[in-house]
């Protein structure tokens, strides 16, 4: 006899396949009626509009692939900066609340609630409203020697350092050499209980090498200073007003919620853990990096993580701002192509692997996370 | 017998120097006193004289309104009609409005657990017929008004509304699914939700409003409005069912355990015993979903429908009161602010409610 969760279980897959063979029965009809085609191969075509900014380079008239690899890579670079920016700016808000100033407290807790509870298109919307609200380049507002705020965007002088290949190459190999000679020293100190000479040594061999490179390449370099030339800026590093709009705003928005993680983690640990260390003697500084961040890392990775995740899915407002991401491109490859099947399949397939990505990204710290033994 | 004497309790209060110390000691604190003090004073200061001192107020022109140099409300007197009923007629305004009113009332009264009965199923669906009825008219003499022209705040309301009700049975399954013993159906819930909590909500929408339309028979005849409904309720579906799996996962299992050694059977020990303490514990979730949603909400401007954010963009899109976006953006973050406040604290007083039960 068959028992009755497998008769459930089959009951369940008749029913899926029911329903799906009903819609990819009506797909193929409407299909068929409407004429239409799944053909990927219009990504080898060639596009006829401008991307506003790309890190590749690429023009009207490349394929439709380059046009969407451009803005895939200014949603990555979006994600990543912003990712980047909501952290310094969570981490500090979360920790104003232990500052234990009546006054702070209160302001770091307008911030949370403020954005939580305010859309984020609002928030974007406003940030990309002001930004080209600001003063024309004529009129740029300039904090420092070459660096320079209006609505064409920052500008920012670009160190030009002569043979810089070689010399970032110089400093990746010093610095993991330190690494693994401290590894090696470690190792060492373990077994016969003292730090060895020779990893001494070698350490601040290699700590007066790093310093001579940076000494001797900022006296060599120079500054490539961004330069009004008739009614824009020319040359140094740049970023776009869009950009610089939702940079800010995701930044911001999201911000508020790692601050809530922060804060929520740190109070979690149990109070005793902060009067052992300050009972040891440790300062407030050292009290929360040796004893309670490592703990609250373990707390924090997890919804951190989900945080980091929602920032990468939020980068696609950028379409409703105009910042070229993947999605901003790739409706206008549909507009243009009339392929929306195809696009759309794009923006799933892309959507859900740096989704996938992202979290099997986070697993691997929340593993080495645990290690911390207590 | 000897008379017990009972003394209140005296509610003793700390003095103005102690609660005034964290405000100045240790030294350094003195001094984030004093700057912040002042910050705060010259920003409320200034924001005073923007918002009330050089203001307009009532109707004027956008002229008067930059002589004046401060905040323009008159910009919203003029304009507050795009703002909260995008292009809908405008003799018609009554309608929408009342059809709000109808969904908040409902739902402010889906917020208390002592109202769940099933009455409330019956209200919300007479309340989704009279709603839809109101804004459509076709009817008992309401005049016709095409979908196209509803935008503004009961689109924000009714998307957000209906599409958090009707995602709550779908998710209700989706979360048992996901505790089921038979693989198909727990690796099928399982996969659904993750799938669609990778998805970004404007994939989603956008998906929703090329696919839908071909995966239904007939082609091009489902409105705009229907599909973000069906893309909200589906997204909102999955983030629902993790939160109401969380309340399954916190009801103890004795609890079922005992339901089944009374000799319930599996469904009723689902529908009498586990899902309603399920549900009490994960009503603060819900809400919270319910504030991402209405946030999310916004996102149906990407399908060119027109919500509170929209209609607030589409009256300073147009040449007379371009420049005035602050009293714009300004009114609509206050709206959406004090709407998911109110509700995030009554989700917060939940919480504490059942830690305090479970105490």
């Amino acid at each position: 006899m068959i028992s009755r969760e497998r008769l459930q279980g089959v009951t369940f897959v008749v029913a899926a396949i029911a329903v799906l063979a009903w819609l990819s029965h009506n797909f193929s009809a409407n299909l068929v009626a409407k004429g239409i085609t799944i053909d990927f191969g219009f990504l080898k075509e060639a596009t006829s509009f401008p991307i506003g900014e790309s890190l590749i380079s690429y023009s009207s008239g490349d394929t439709y692939l380059r046009a969407l690899t451009a803005g895939l890579l200014n949603t990555i670079r979006l994600a990543i900066a912003g990712i980047a920016l909501a952290t310094v700016f969570g981490v500090v808000v979360g920790l104003t609340a232990r500052i234990g100033h009546p006054l702070l407290t209160r302001v770091a807790k307008v911030y949370v609630e403020f954005t939580r509870n305010v859309p984020l298109l609002l928030i974007l919307v406003v940030c990309a409203t002001v930004v080209r609200a600001l003063p024309g380049p004529r009129q740029a507002w300039t904090p420092l020697d070459g660096v320079m705020l209006s609505s064409r965007g920052l500008y920012l002088p670009l160190p030009l350092i002569e043979n810089g290949m070689a010399l970032l190459i110089a400093v990746v190999l010093l610095i993991a050499a330190a690494w693994a000679t401290m590894r090696l020293s470690l190792r060492g100190k373990n077994e016969t209980g003292v730090f060895p000479r020779t990893g001494k040594l070698a350490l601040s061999g290699c700590g007066v090498i790093l310093v001579g490179l940076c000494a001797w390449s900022v006296s060599t370099m120079t500054l490539d200073r961004p330069a009004l030339v008739g009614f824009n800026f020319r040359g140094g590093w740049s970023v776009t007003p869009e950009y610089l709009a939702m940079l800010f705003g995701l930044a911001f928005y999201t911000s508020g919620f790692i601050a809530e993680i922060v804060r929520g983690s740190l109070a979690a640990l149990p109070k005793g853990q902060s009067e052992a260390a300050s009972s040891l003697g440790l300062g407030s500084f050292l009290t929360l990096w040796l004893v309670l961040a490592p703990q609250a890392l373990r707390l924090m990775l997890p919804p951190l993580a989900n945080q980091y995740l929602n920032l990468i899915k939020n980068t696609t407002l950028a379409v409703l701002i105009g910042y070229p991401d993947l999605v901003s491109v790739g409706n206008t490859a549909l507009n243009q192509t009339g392929r929306a099947i195809e696009t759309v399949t794009i923006y799933l397939l892309i959507y859900l692997s740096l989704s996938l990505v992202t979290s099997v990204l986070i697993r691997q710290l929340e593993k080495r996370a645990q290690l911390v033994k207590l | 017998m000897s008379e017990i004497a009972i003394t209140p309790v005296q509610r003793t209060y700390p003095s103005l120097k102690t609660r005034m110390s964290p405000y100045f000691k240790p030294w350094p604190h003195a001094i984030i006193t004093v700057l912040g003090v002042l910050l705060i004073g010259y920003a409320l200061v200034s924001l005073f004289g923007w918002a009330v001192l050089n203001a307009t107020f009532g109707h004027a022109t956008p002229d008067a309104c930059r002589a004046a140099g401060g905040a323009c409300w008159a910009m919203l007197t003029e304009r507050y009609n795009i703002v909260l009923f995008g292009s809908y007629p405008a003799g018609e305004y009554w309608r929408p409005a009342l059809a709000i009113v109808l969904v908040l009332g409902v739902l402010i009264a889906s917020g208390f657990r002592q109202l769940w009965k099933p009455a409330l199923a019956i209200a919300w669906v007479v309340v989704m017929v009279l709603s839809l009825v109101l804004m459509g008219g076709g009817v008992l003499g309401l005049e016709p008004v095409s979908t196209s022209r509803w935008g503004g705040l009961p689109l924000t309301v009714g998307l957000s509304a209906f599409g958090i009700v009707l995602a709550l049975p779908l998710s209700v399954g989706l979360a048992l699914g996901r505790r089921s013993k038979i693989m198909v159906v727990k690796r099928s819930c399982d996969a659904y939700v993750e799938i669609v909590r990778g998805l970004p909500l404007l994939a989603v929408l956008f998906v929703a409003s090329t696919m839908l339309p071909l995966l239904l028979p007939g082609g091009n005849m489902i409105d705009t409005i229907l599909r973000a409904q069906i893309a909200l309720i589906l997204f909102q579906a999955a983030y629902l069912a993790e939160a109401i799996r969380s309340g399954l996962d916190a009801v103890p299992k004795g609890q079922a355990e005992a339901a089944h050694a009374l000799g319930l059977p599996d469904r009723l020990v689902s529908r009498l015993v586990v899902l309603p303490q399920a549900f009490r514990i994960a009503l603060p979730a819900i809400i919270n979903t319910f504030i991402e949603s209405i946030k999310d909400t916004t996102l149906i401007s990407i399908i060119g429908l027109i919500d509170v954010l929209g209609g607030a963009r589409g009256a300073i899109a147009d040449g007379t009161w371009m420049g005035f976006y602050r009293e714009a953006y300004l009114a609509v973050g206050i709206a959406f602010f004090a709407f998911c406040y109110i509700l995030s604290l009554h989700s917060r007083r939940l919480e504490q409610e059942f830690a305090n039960e479970r105490r």
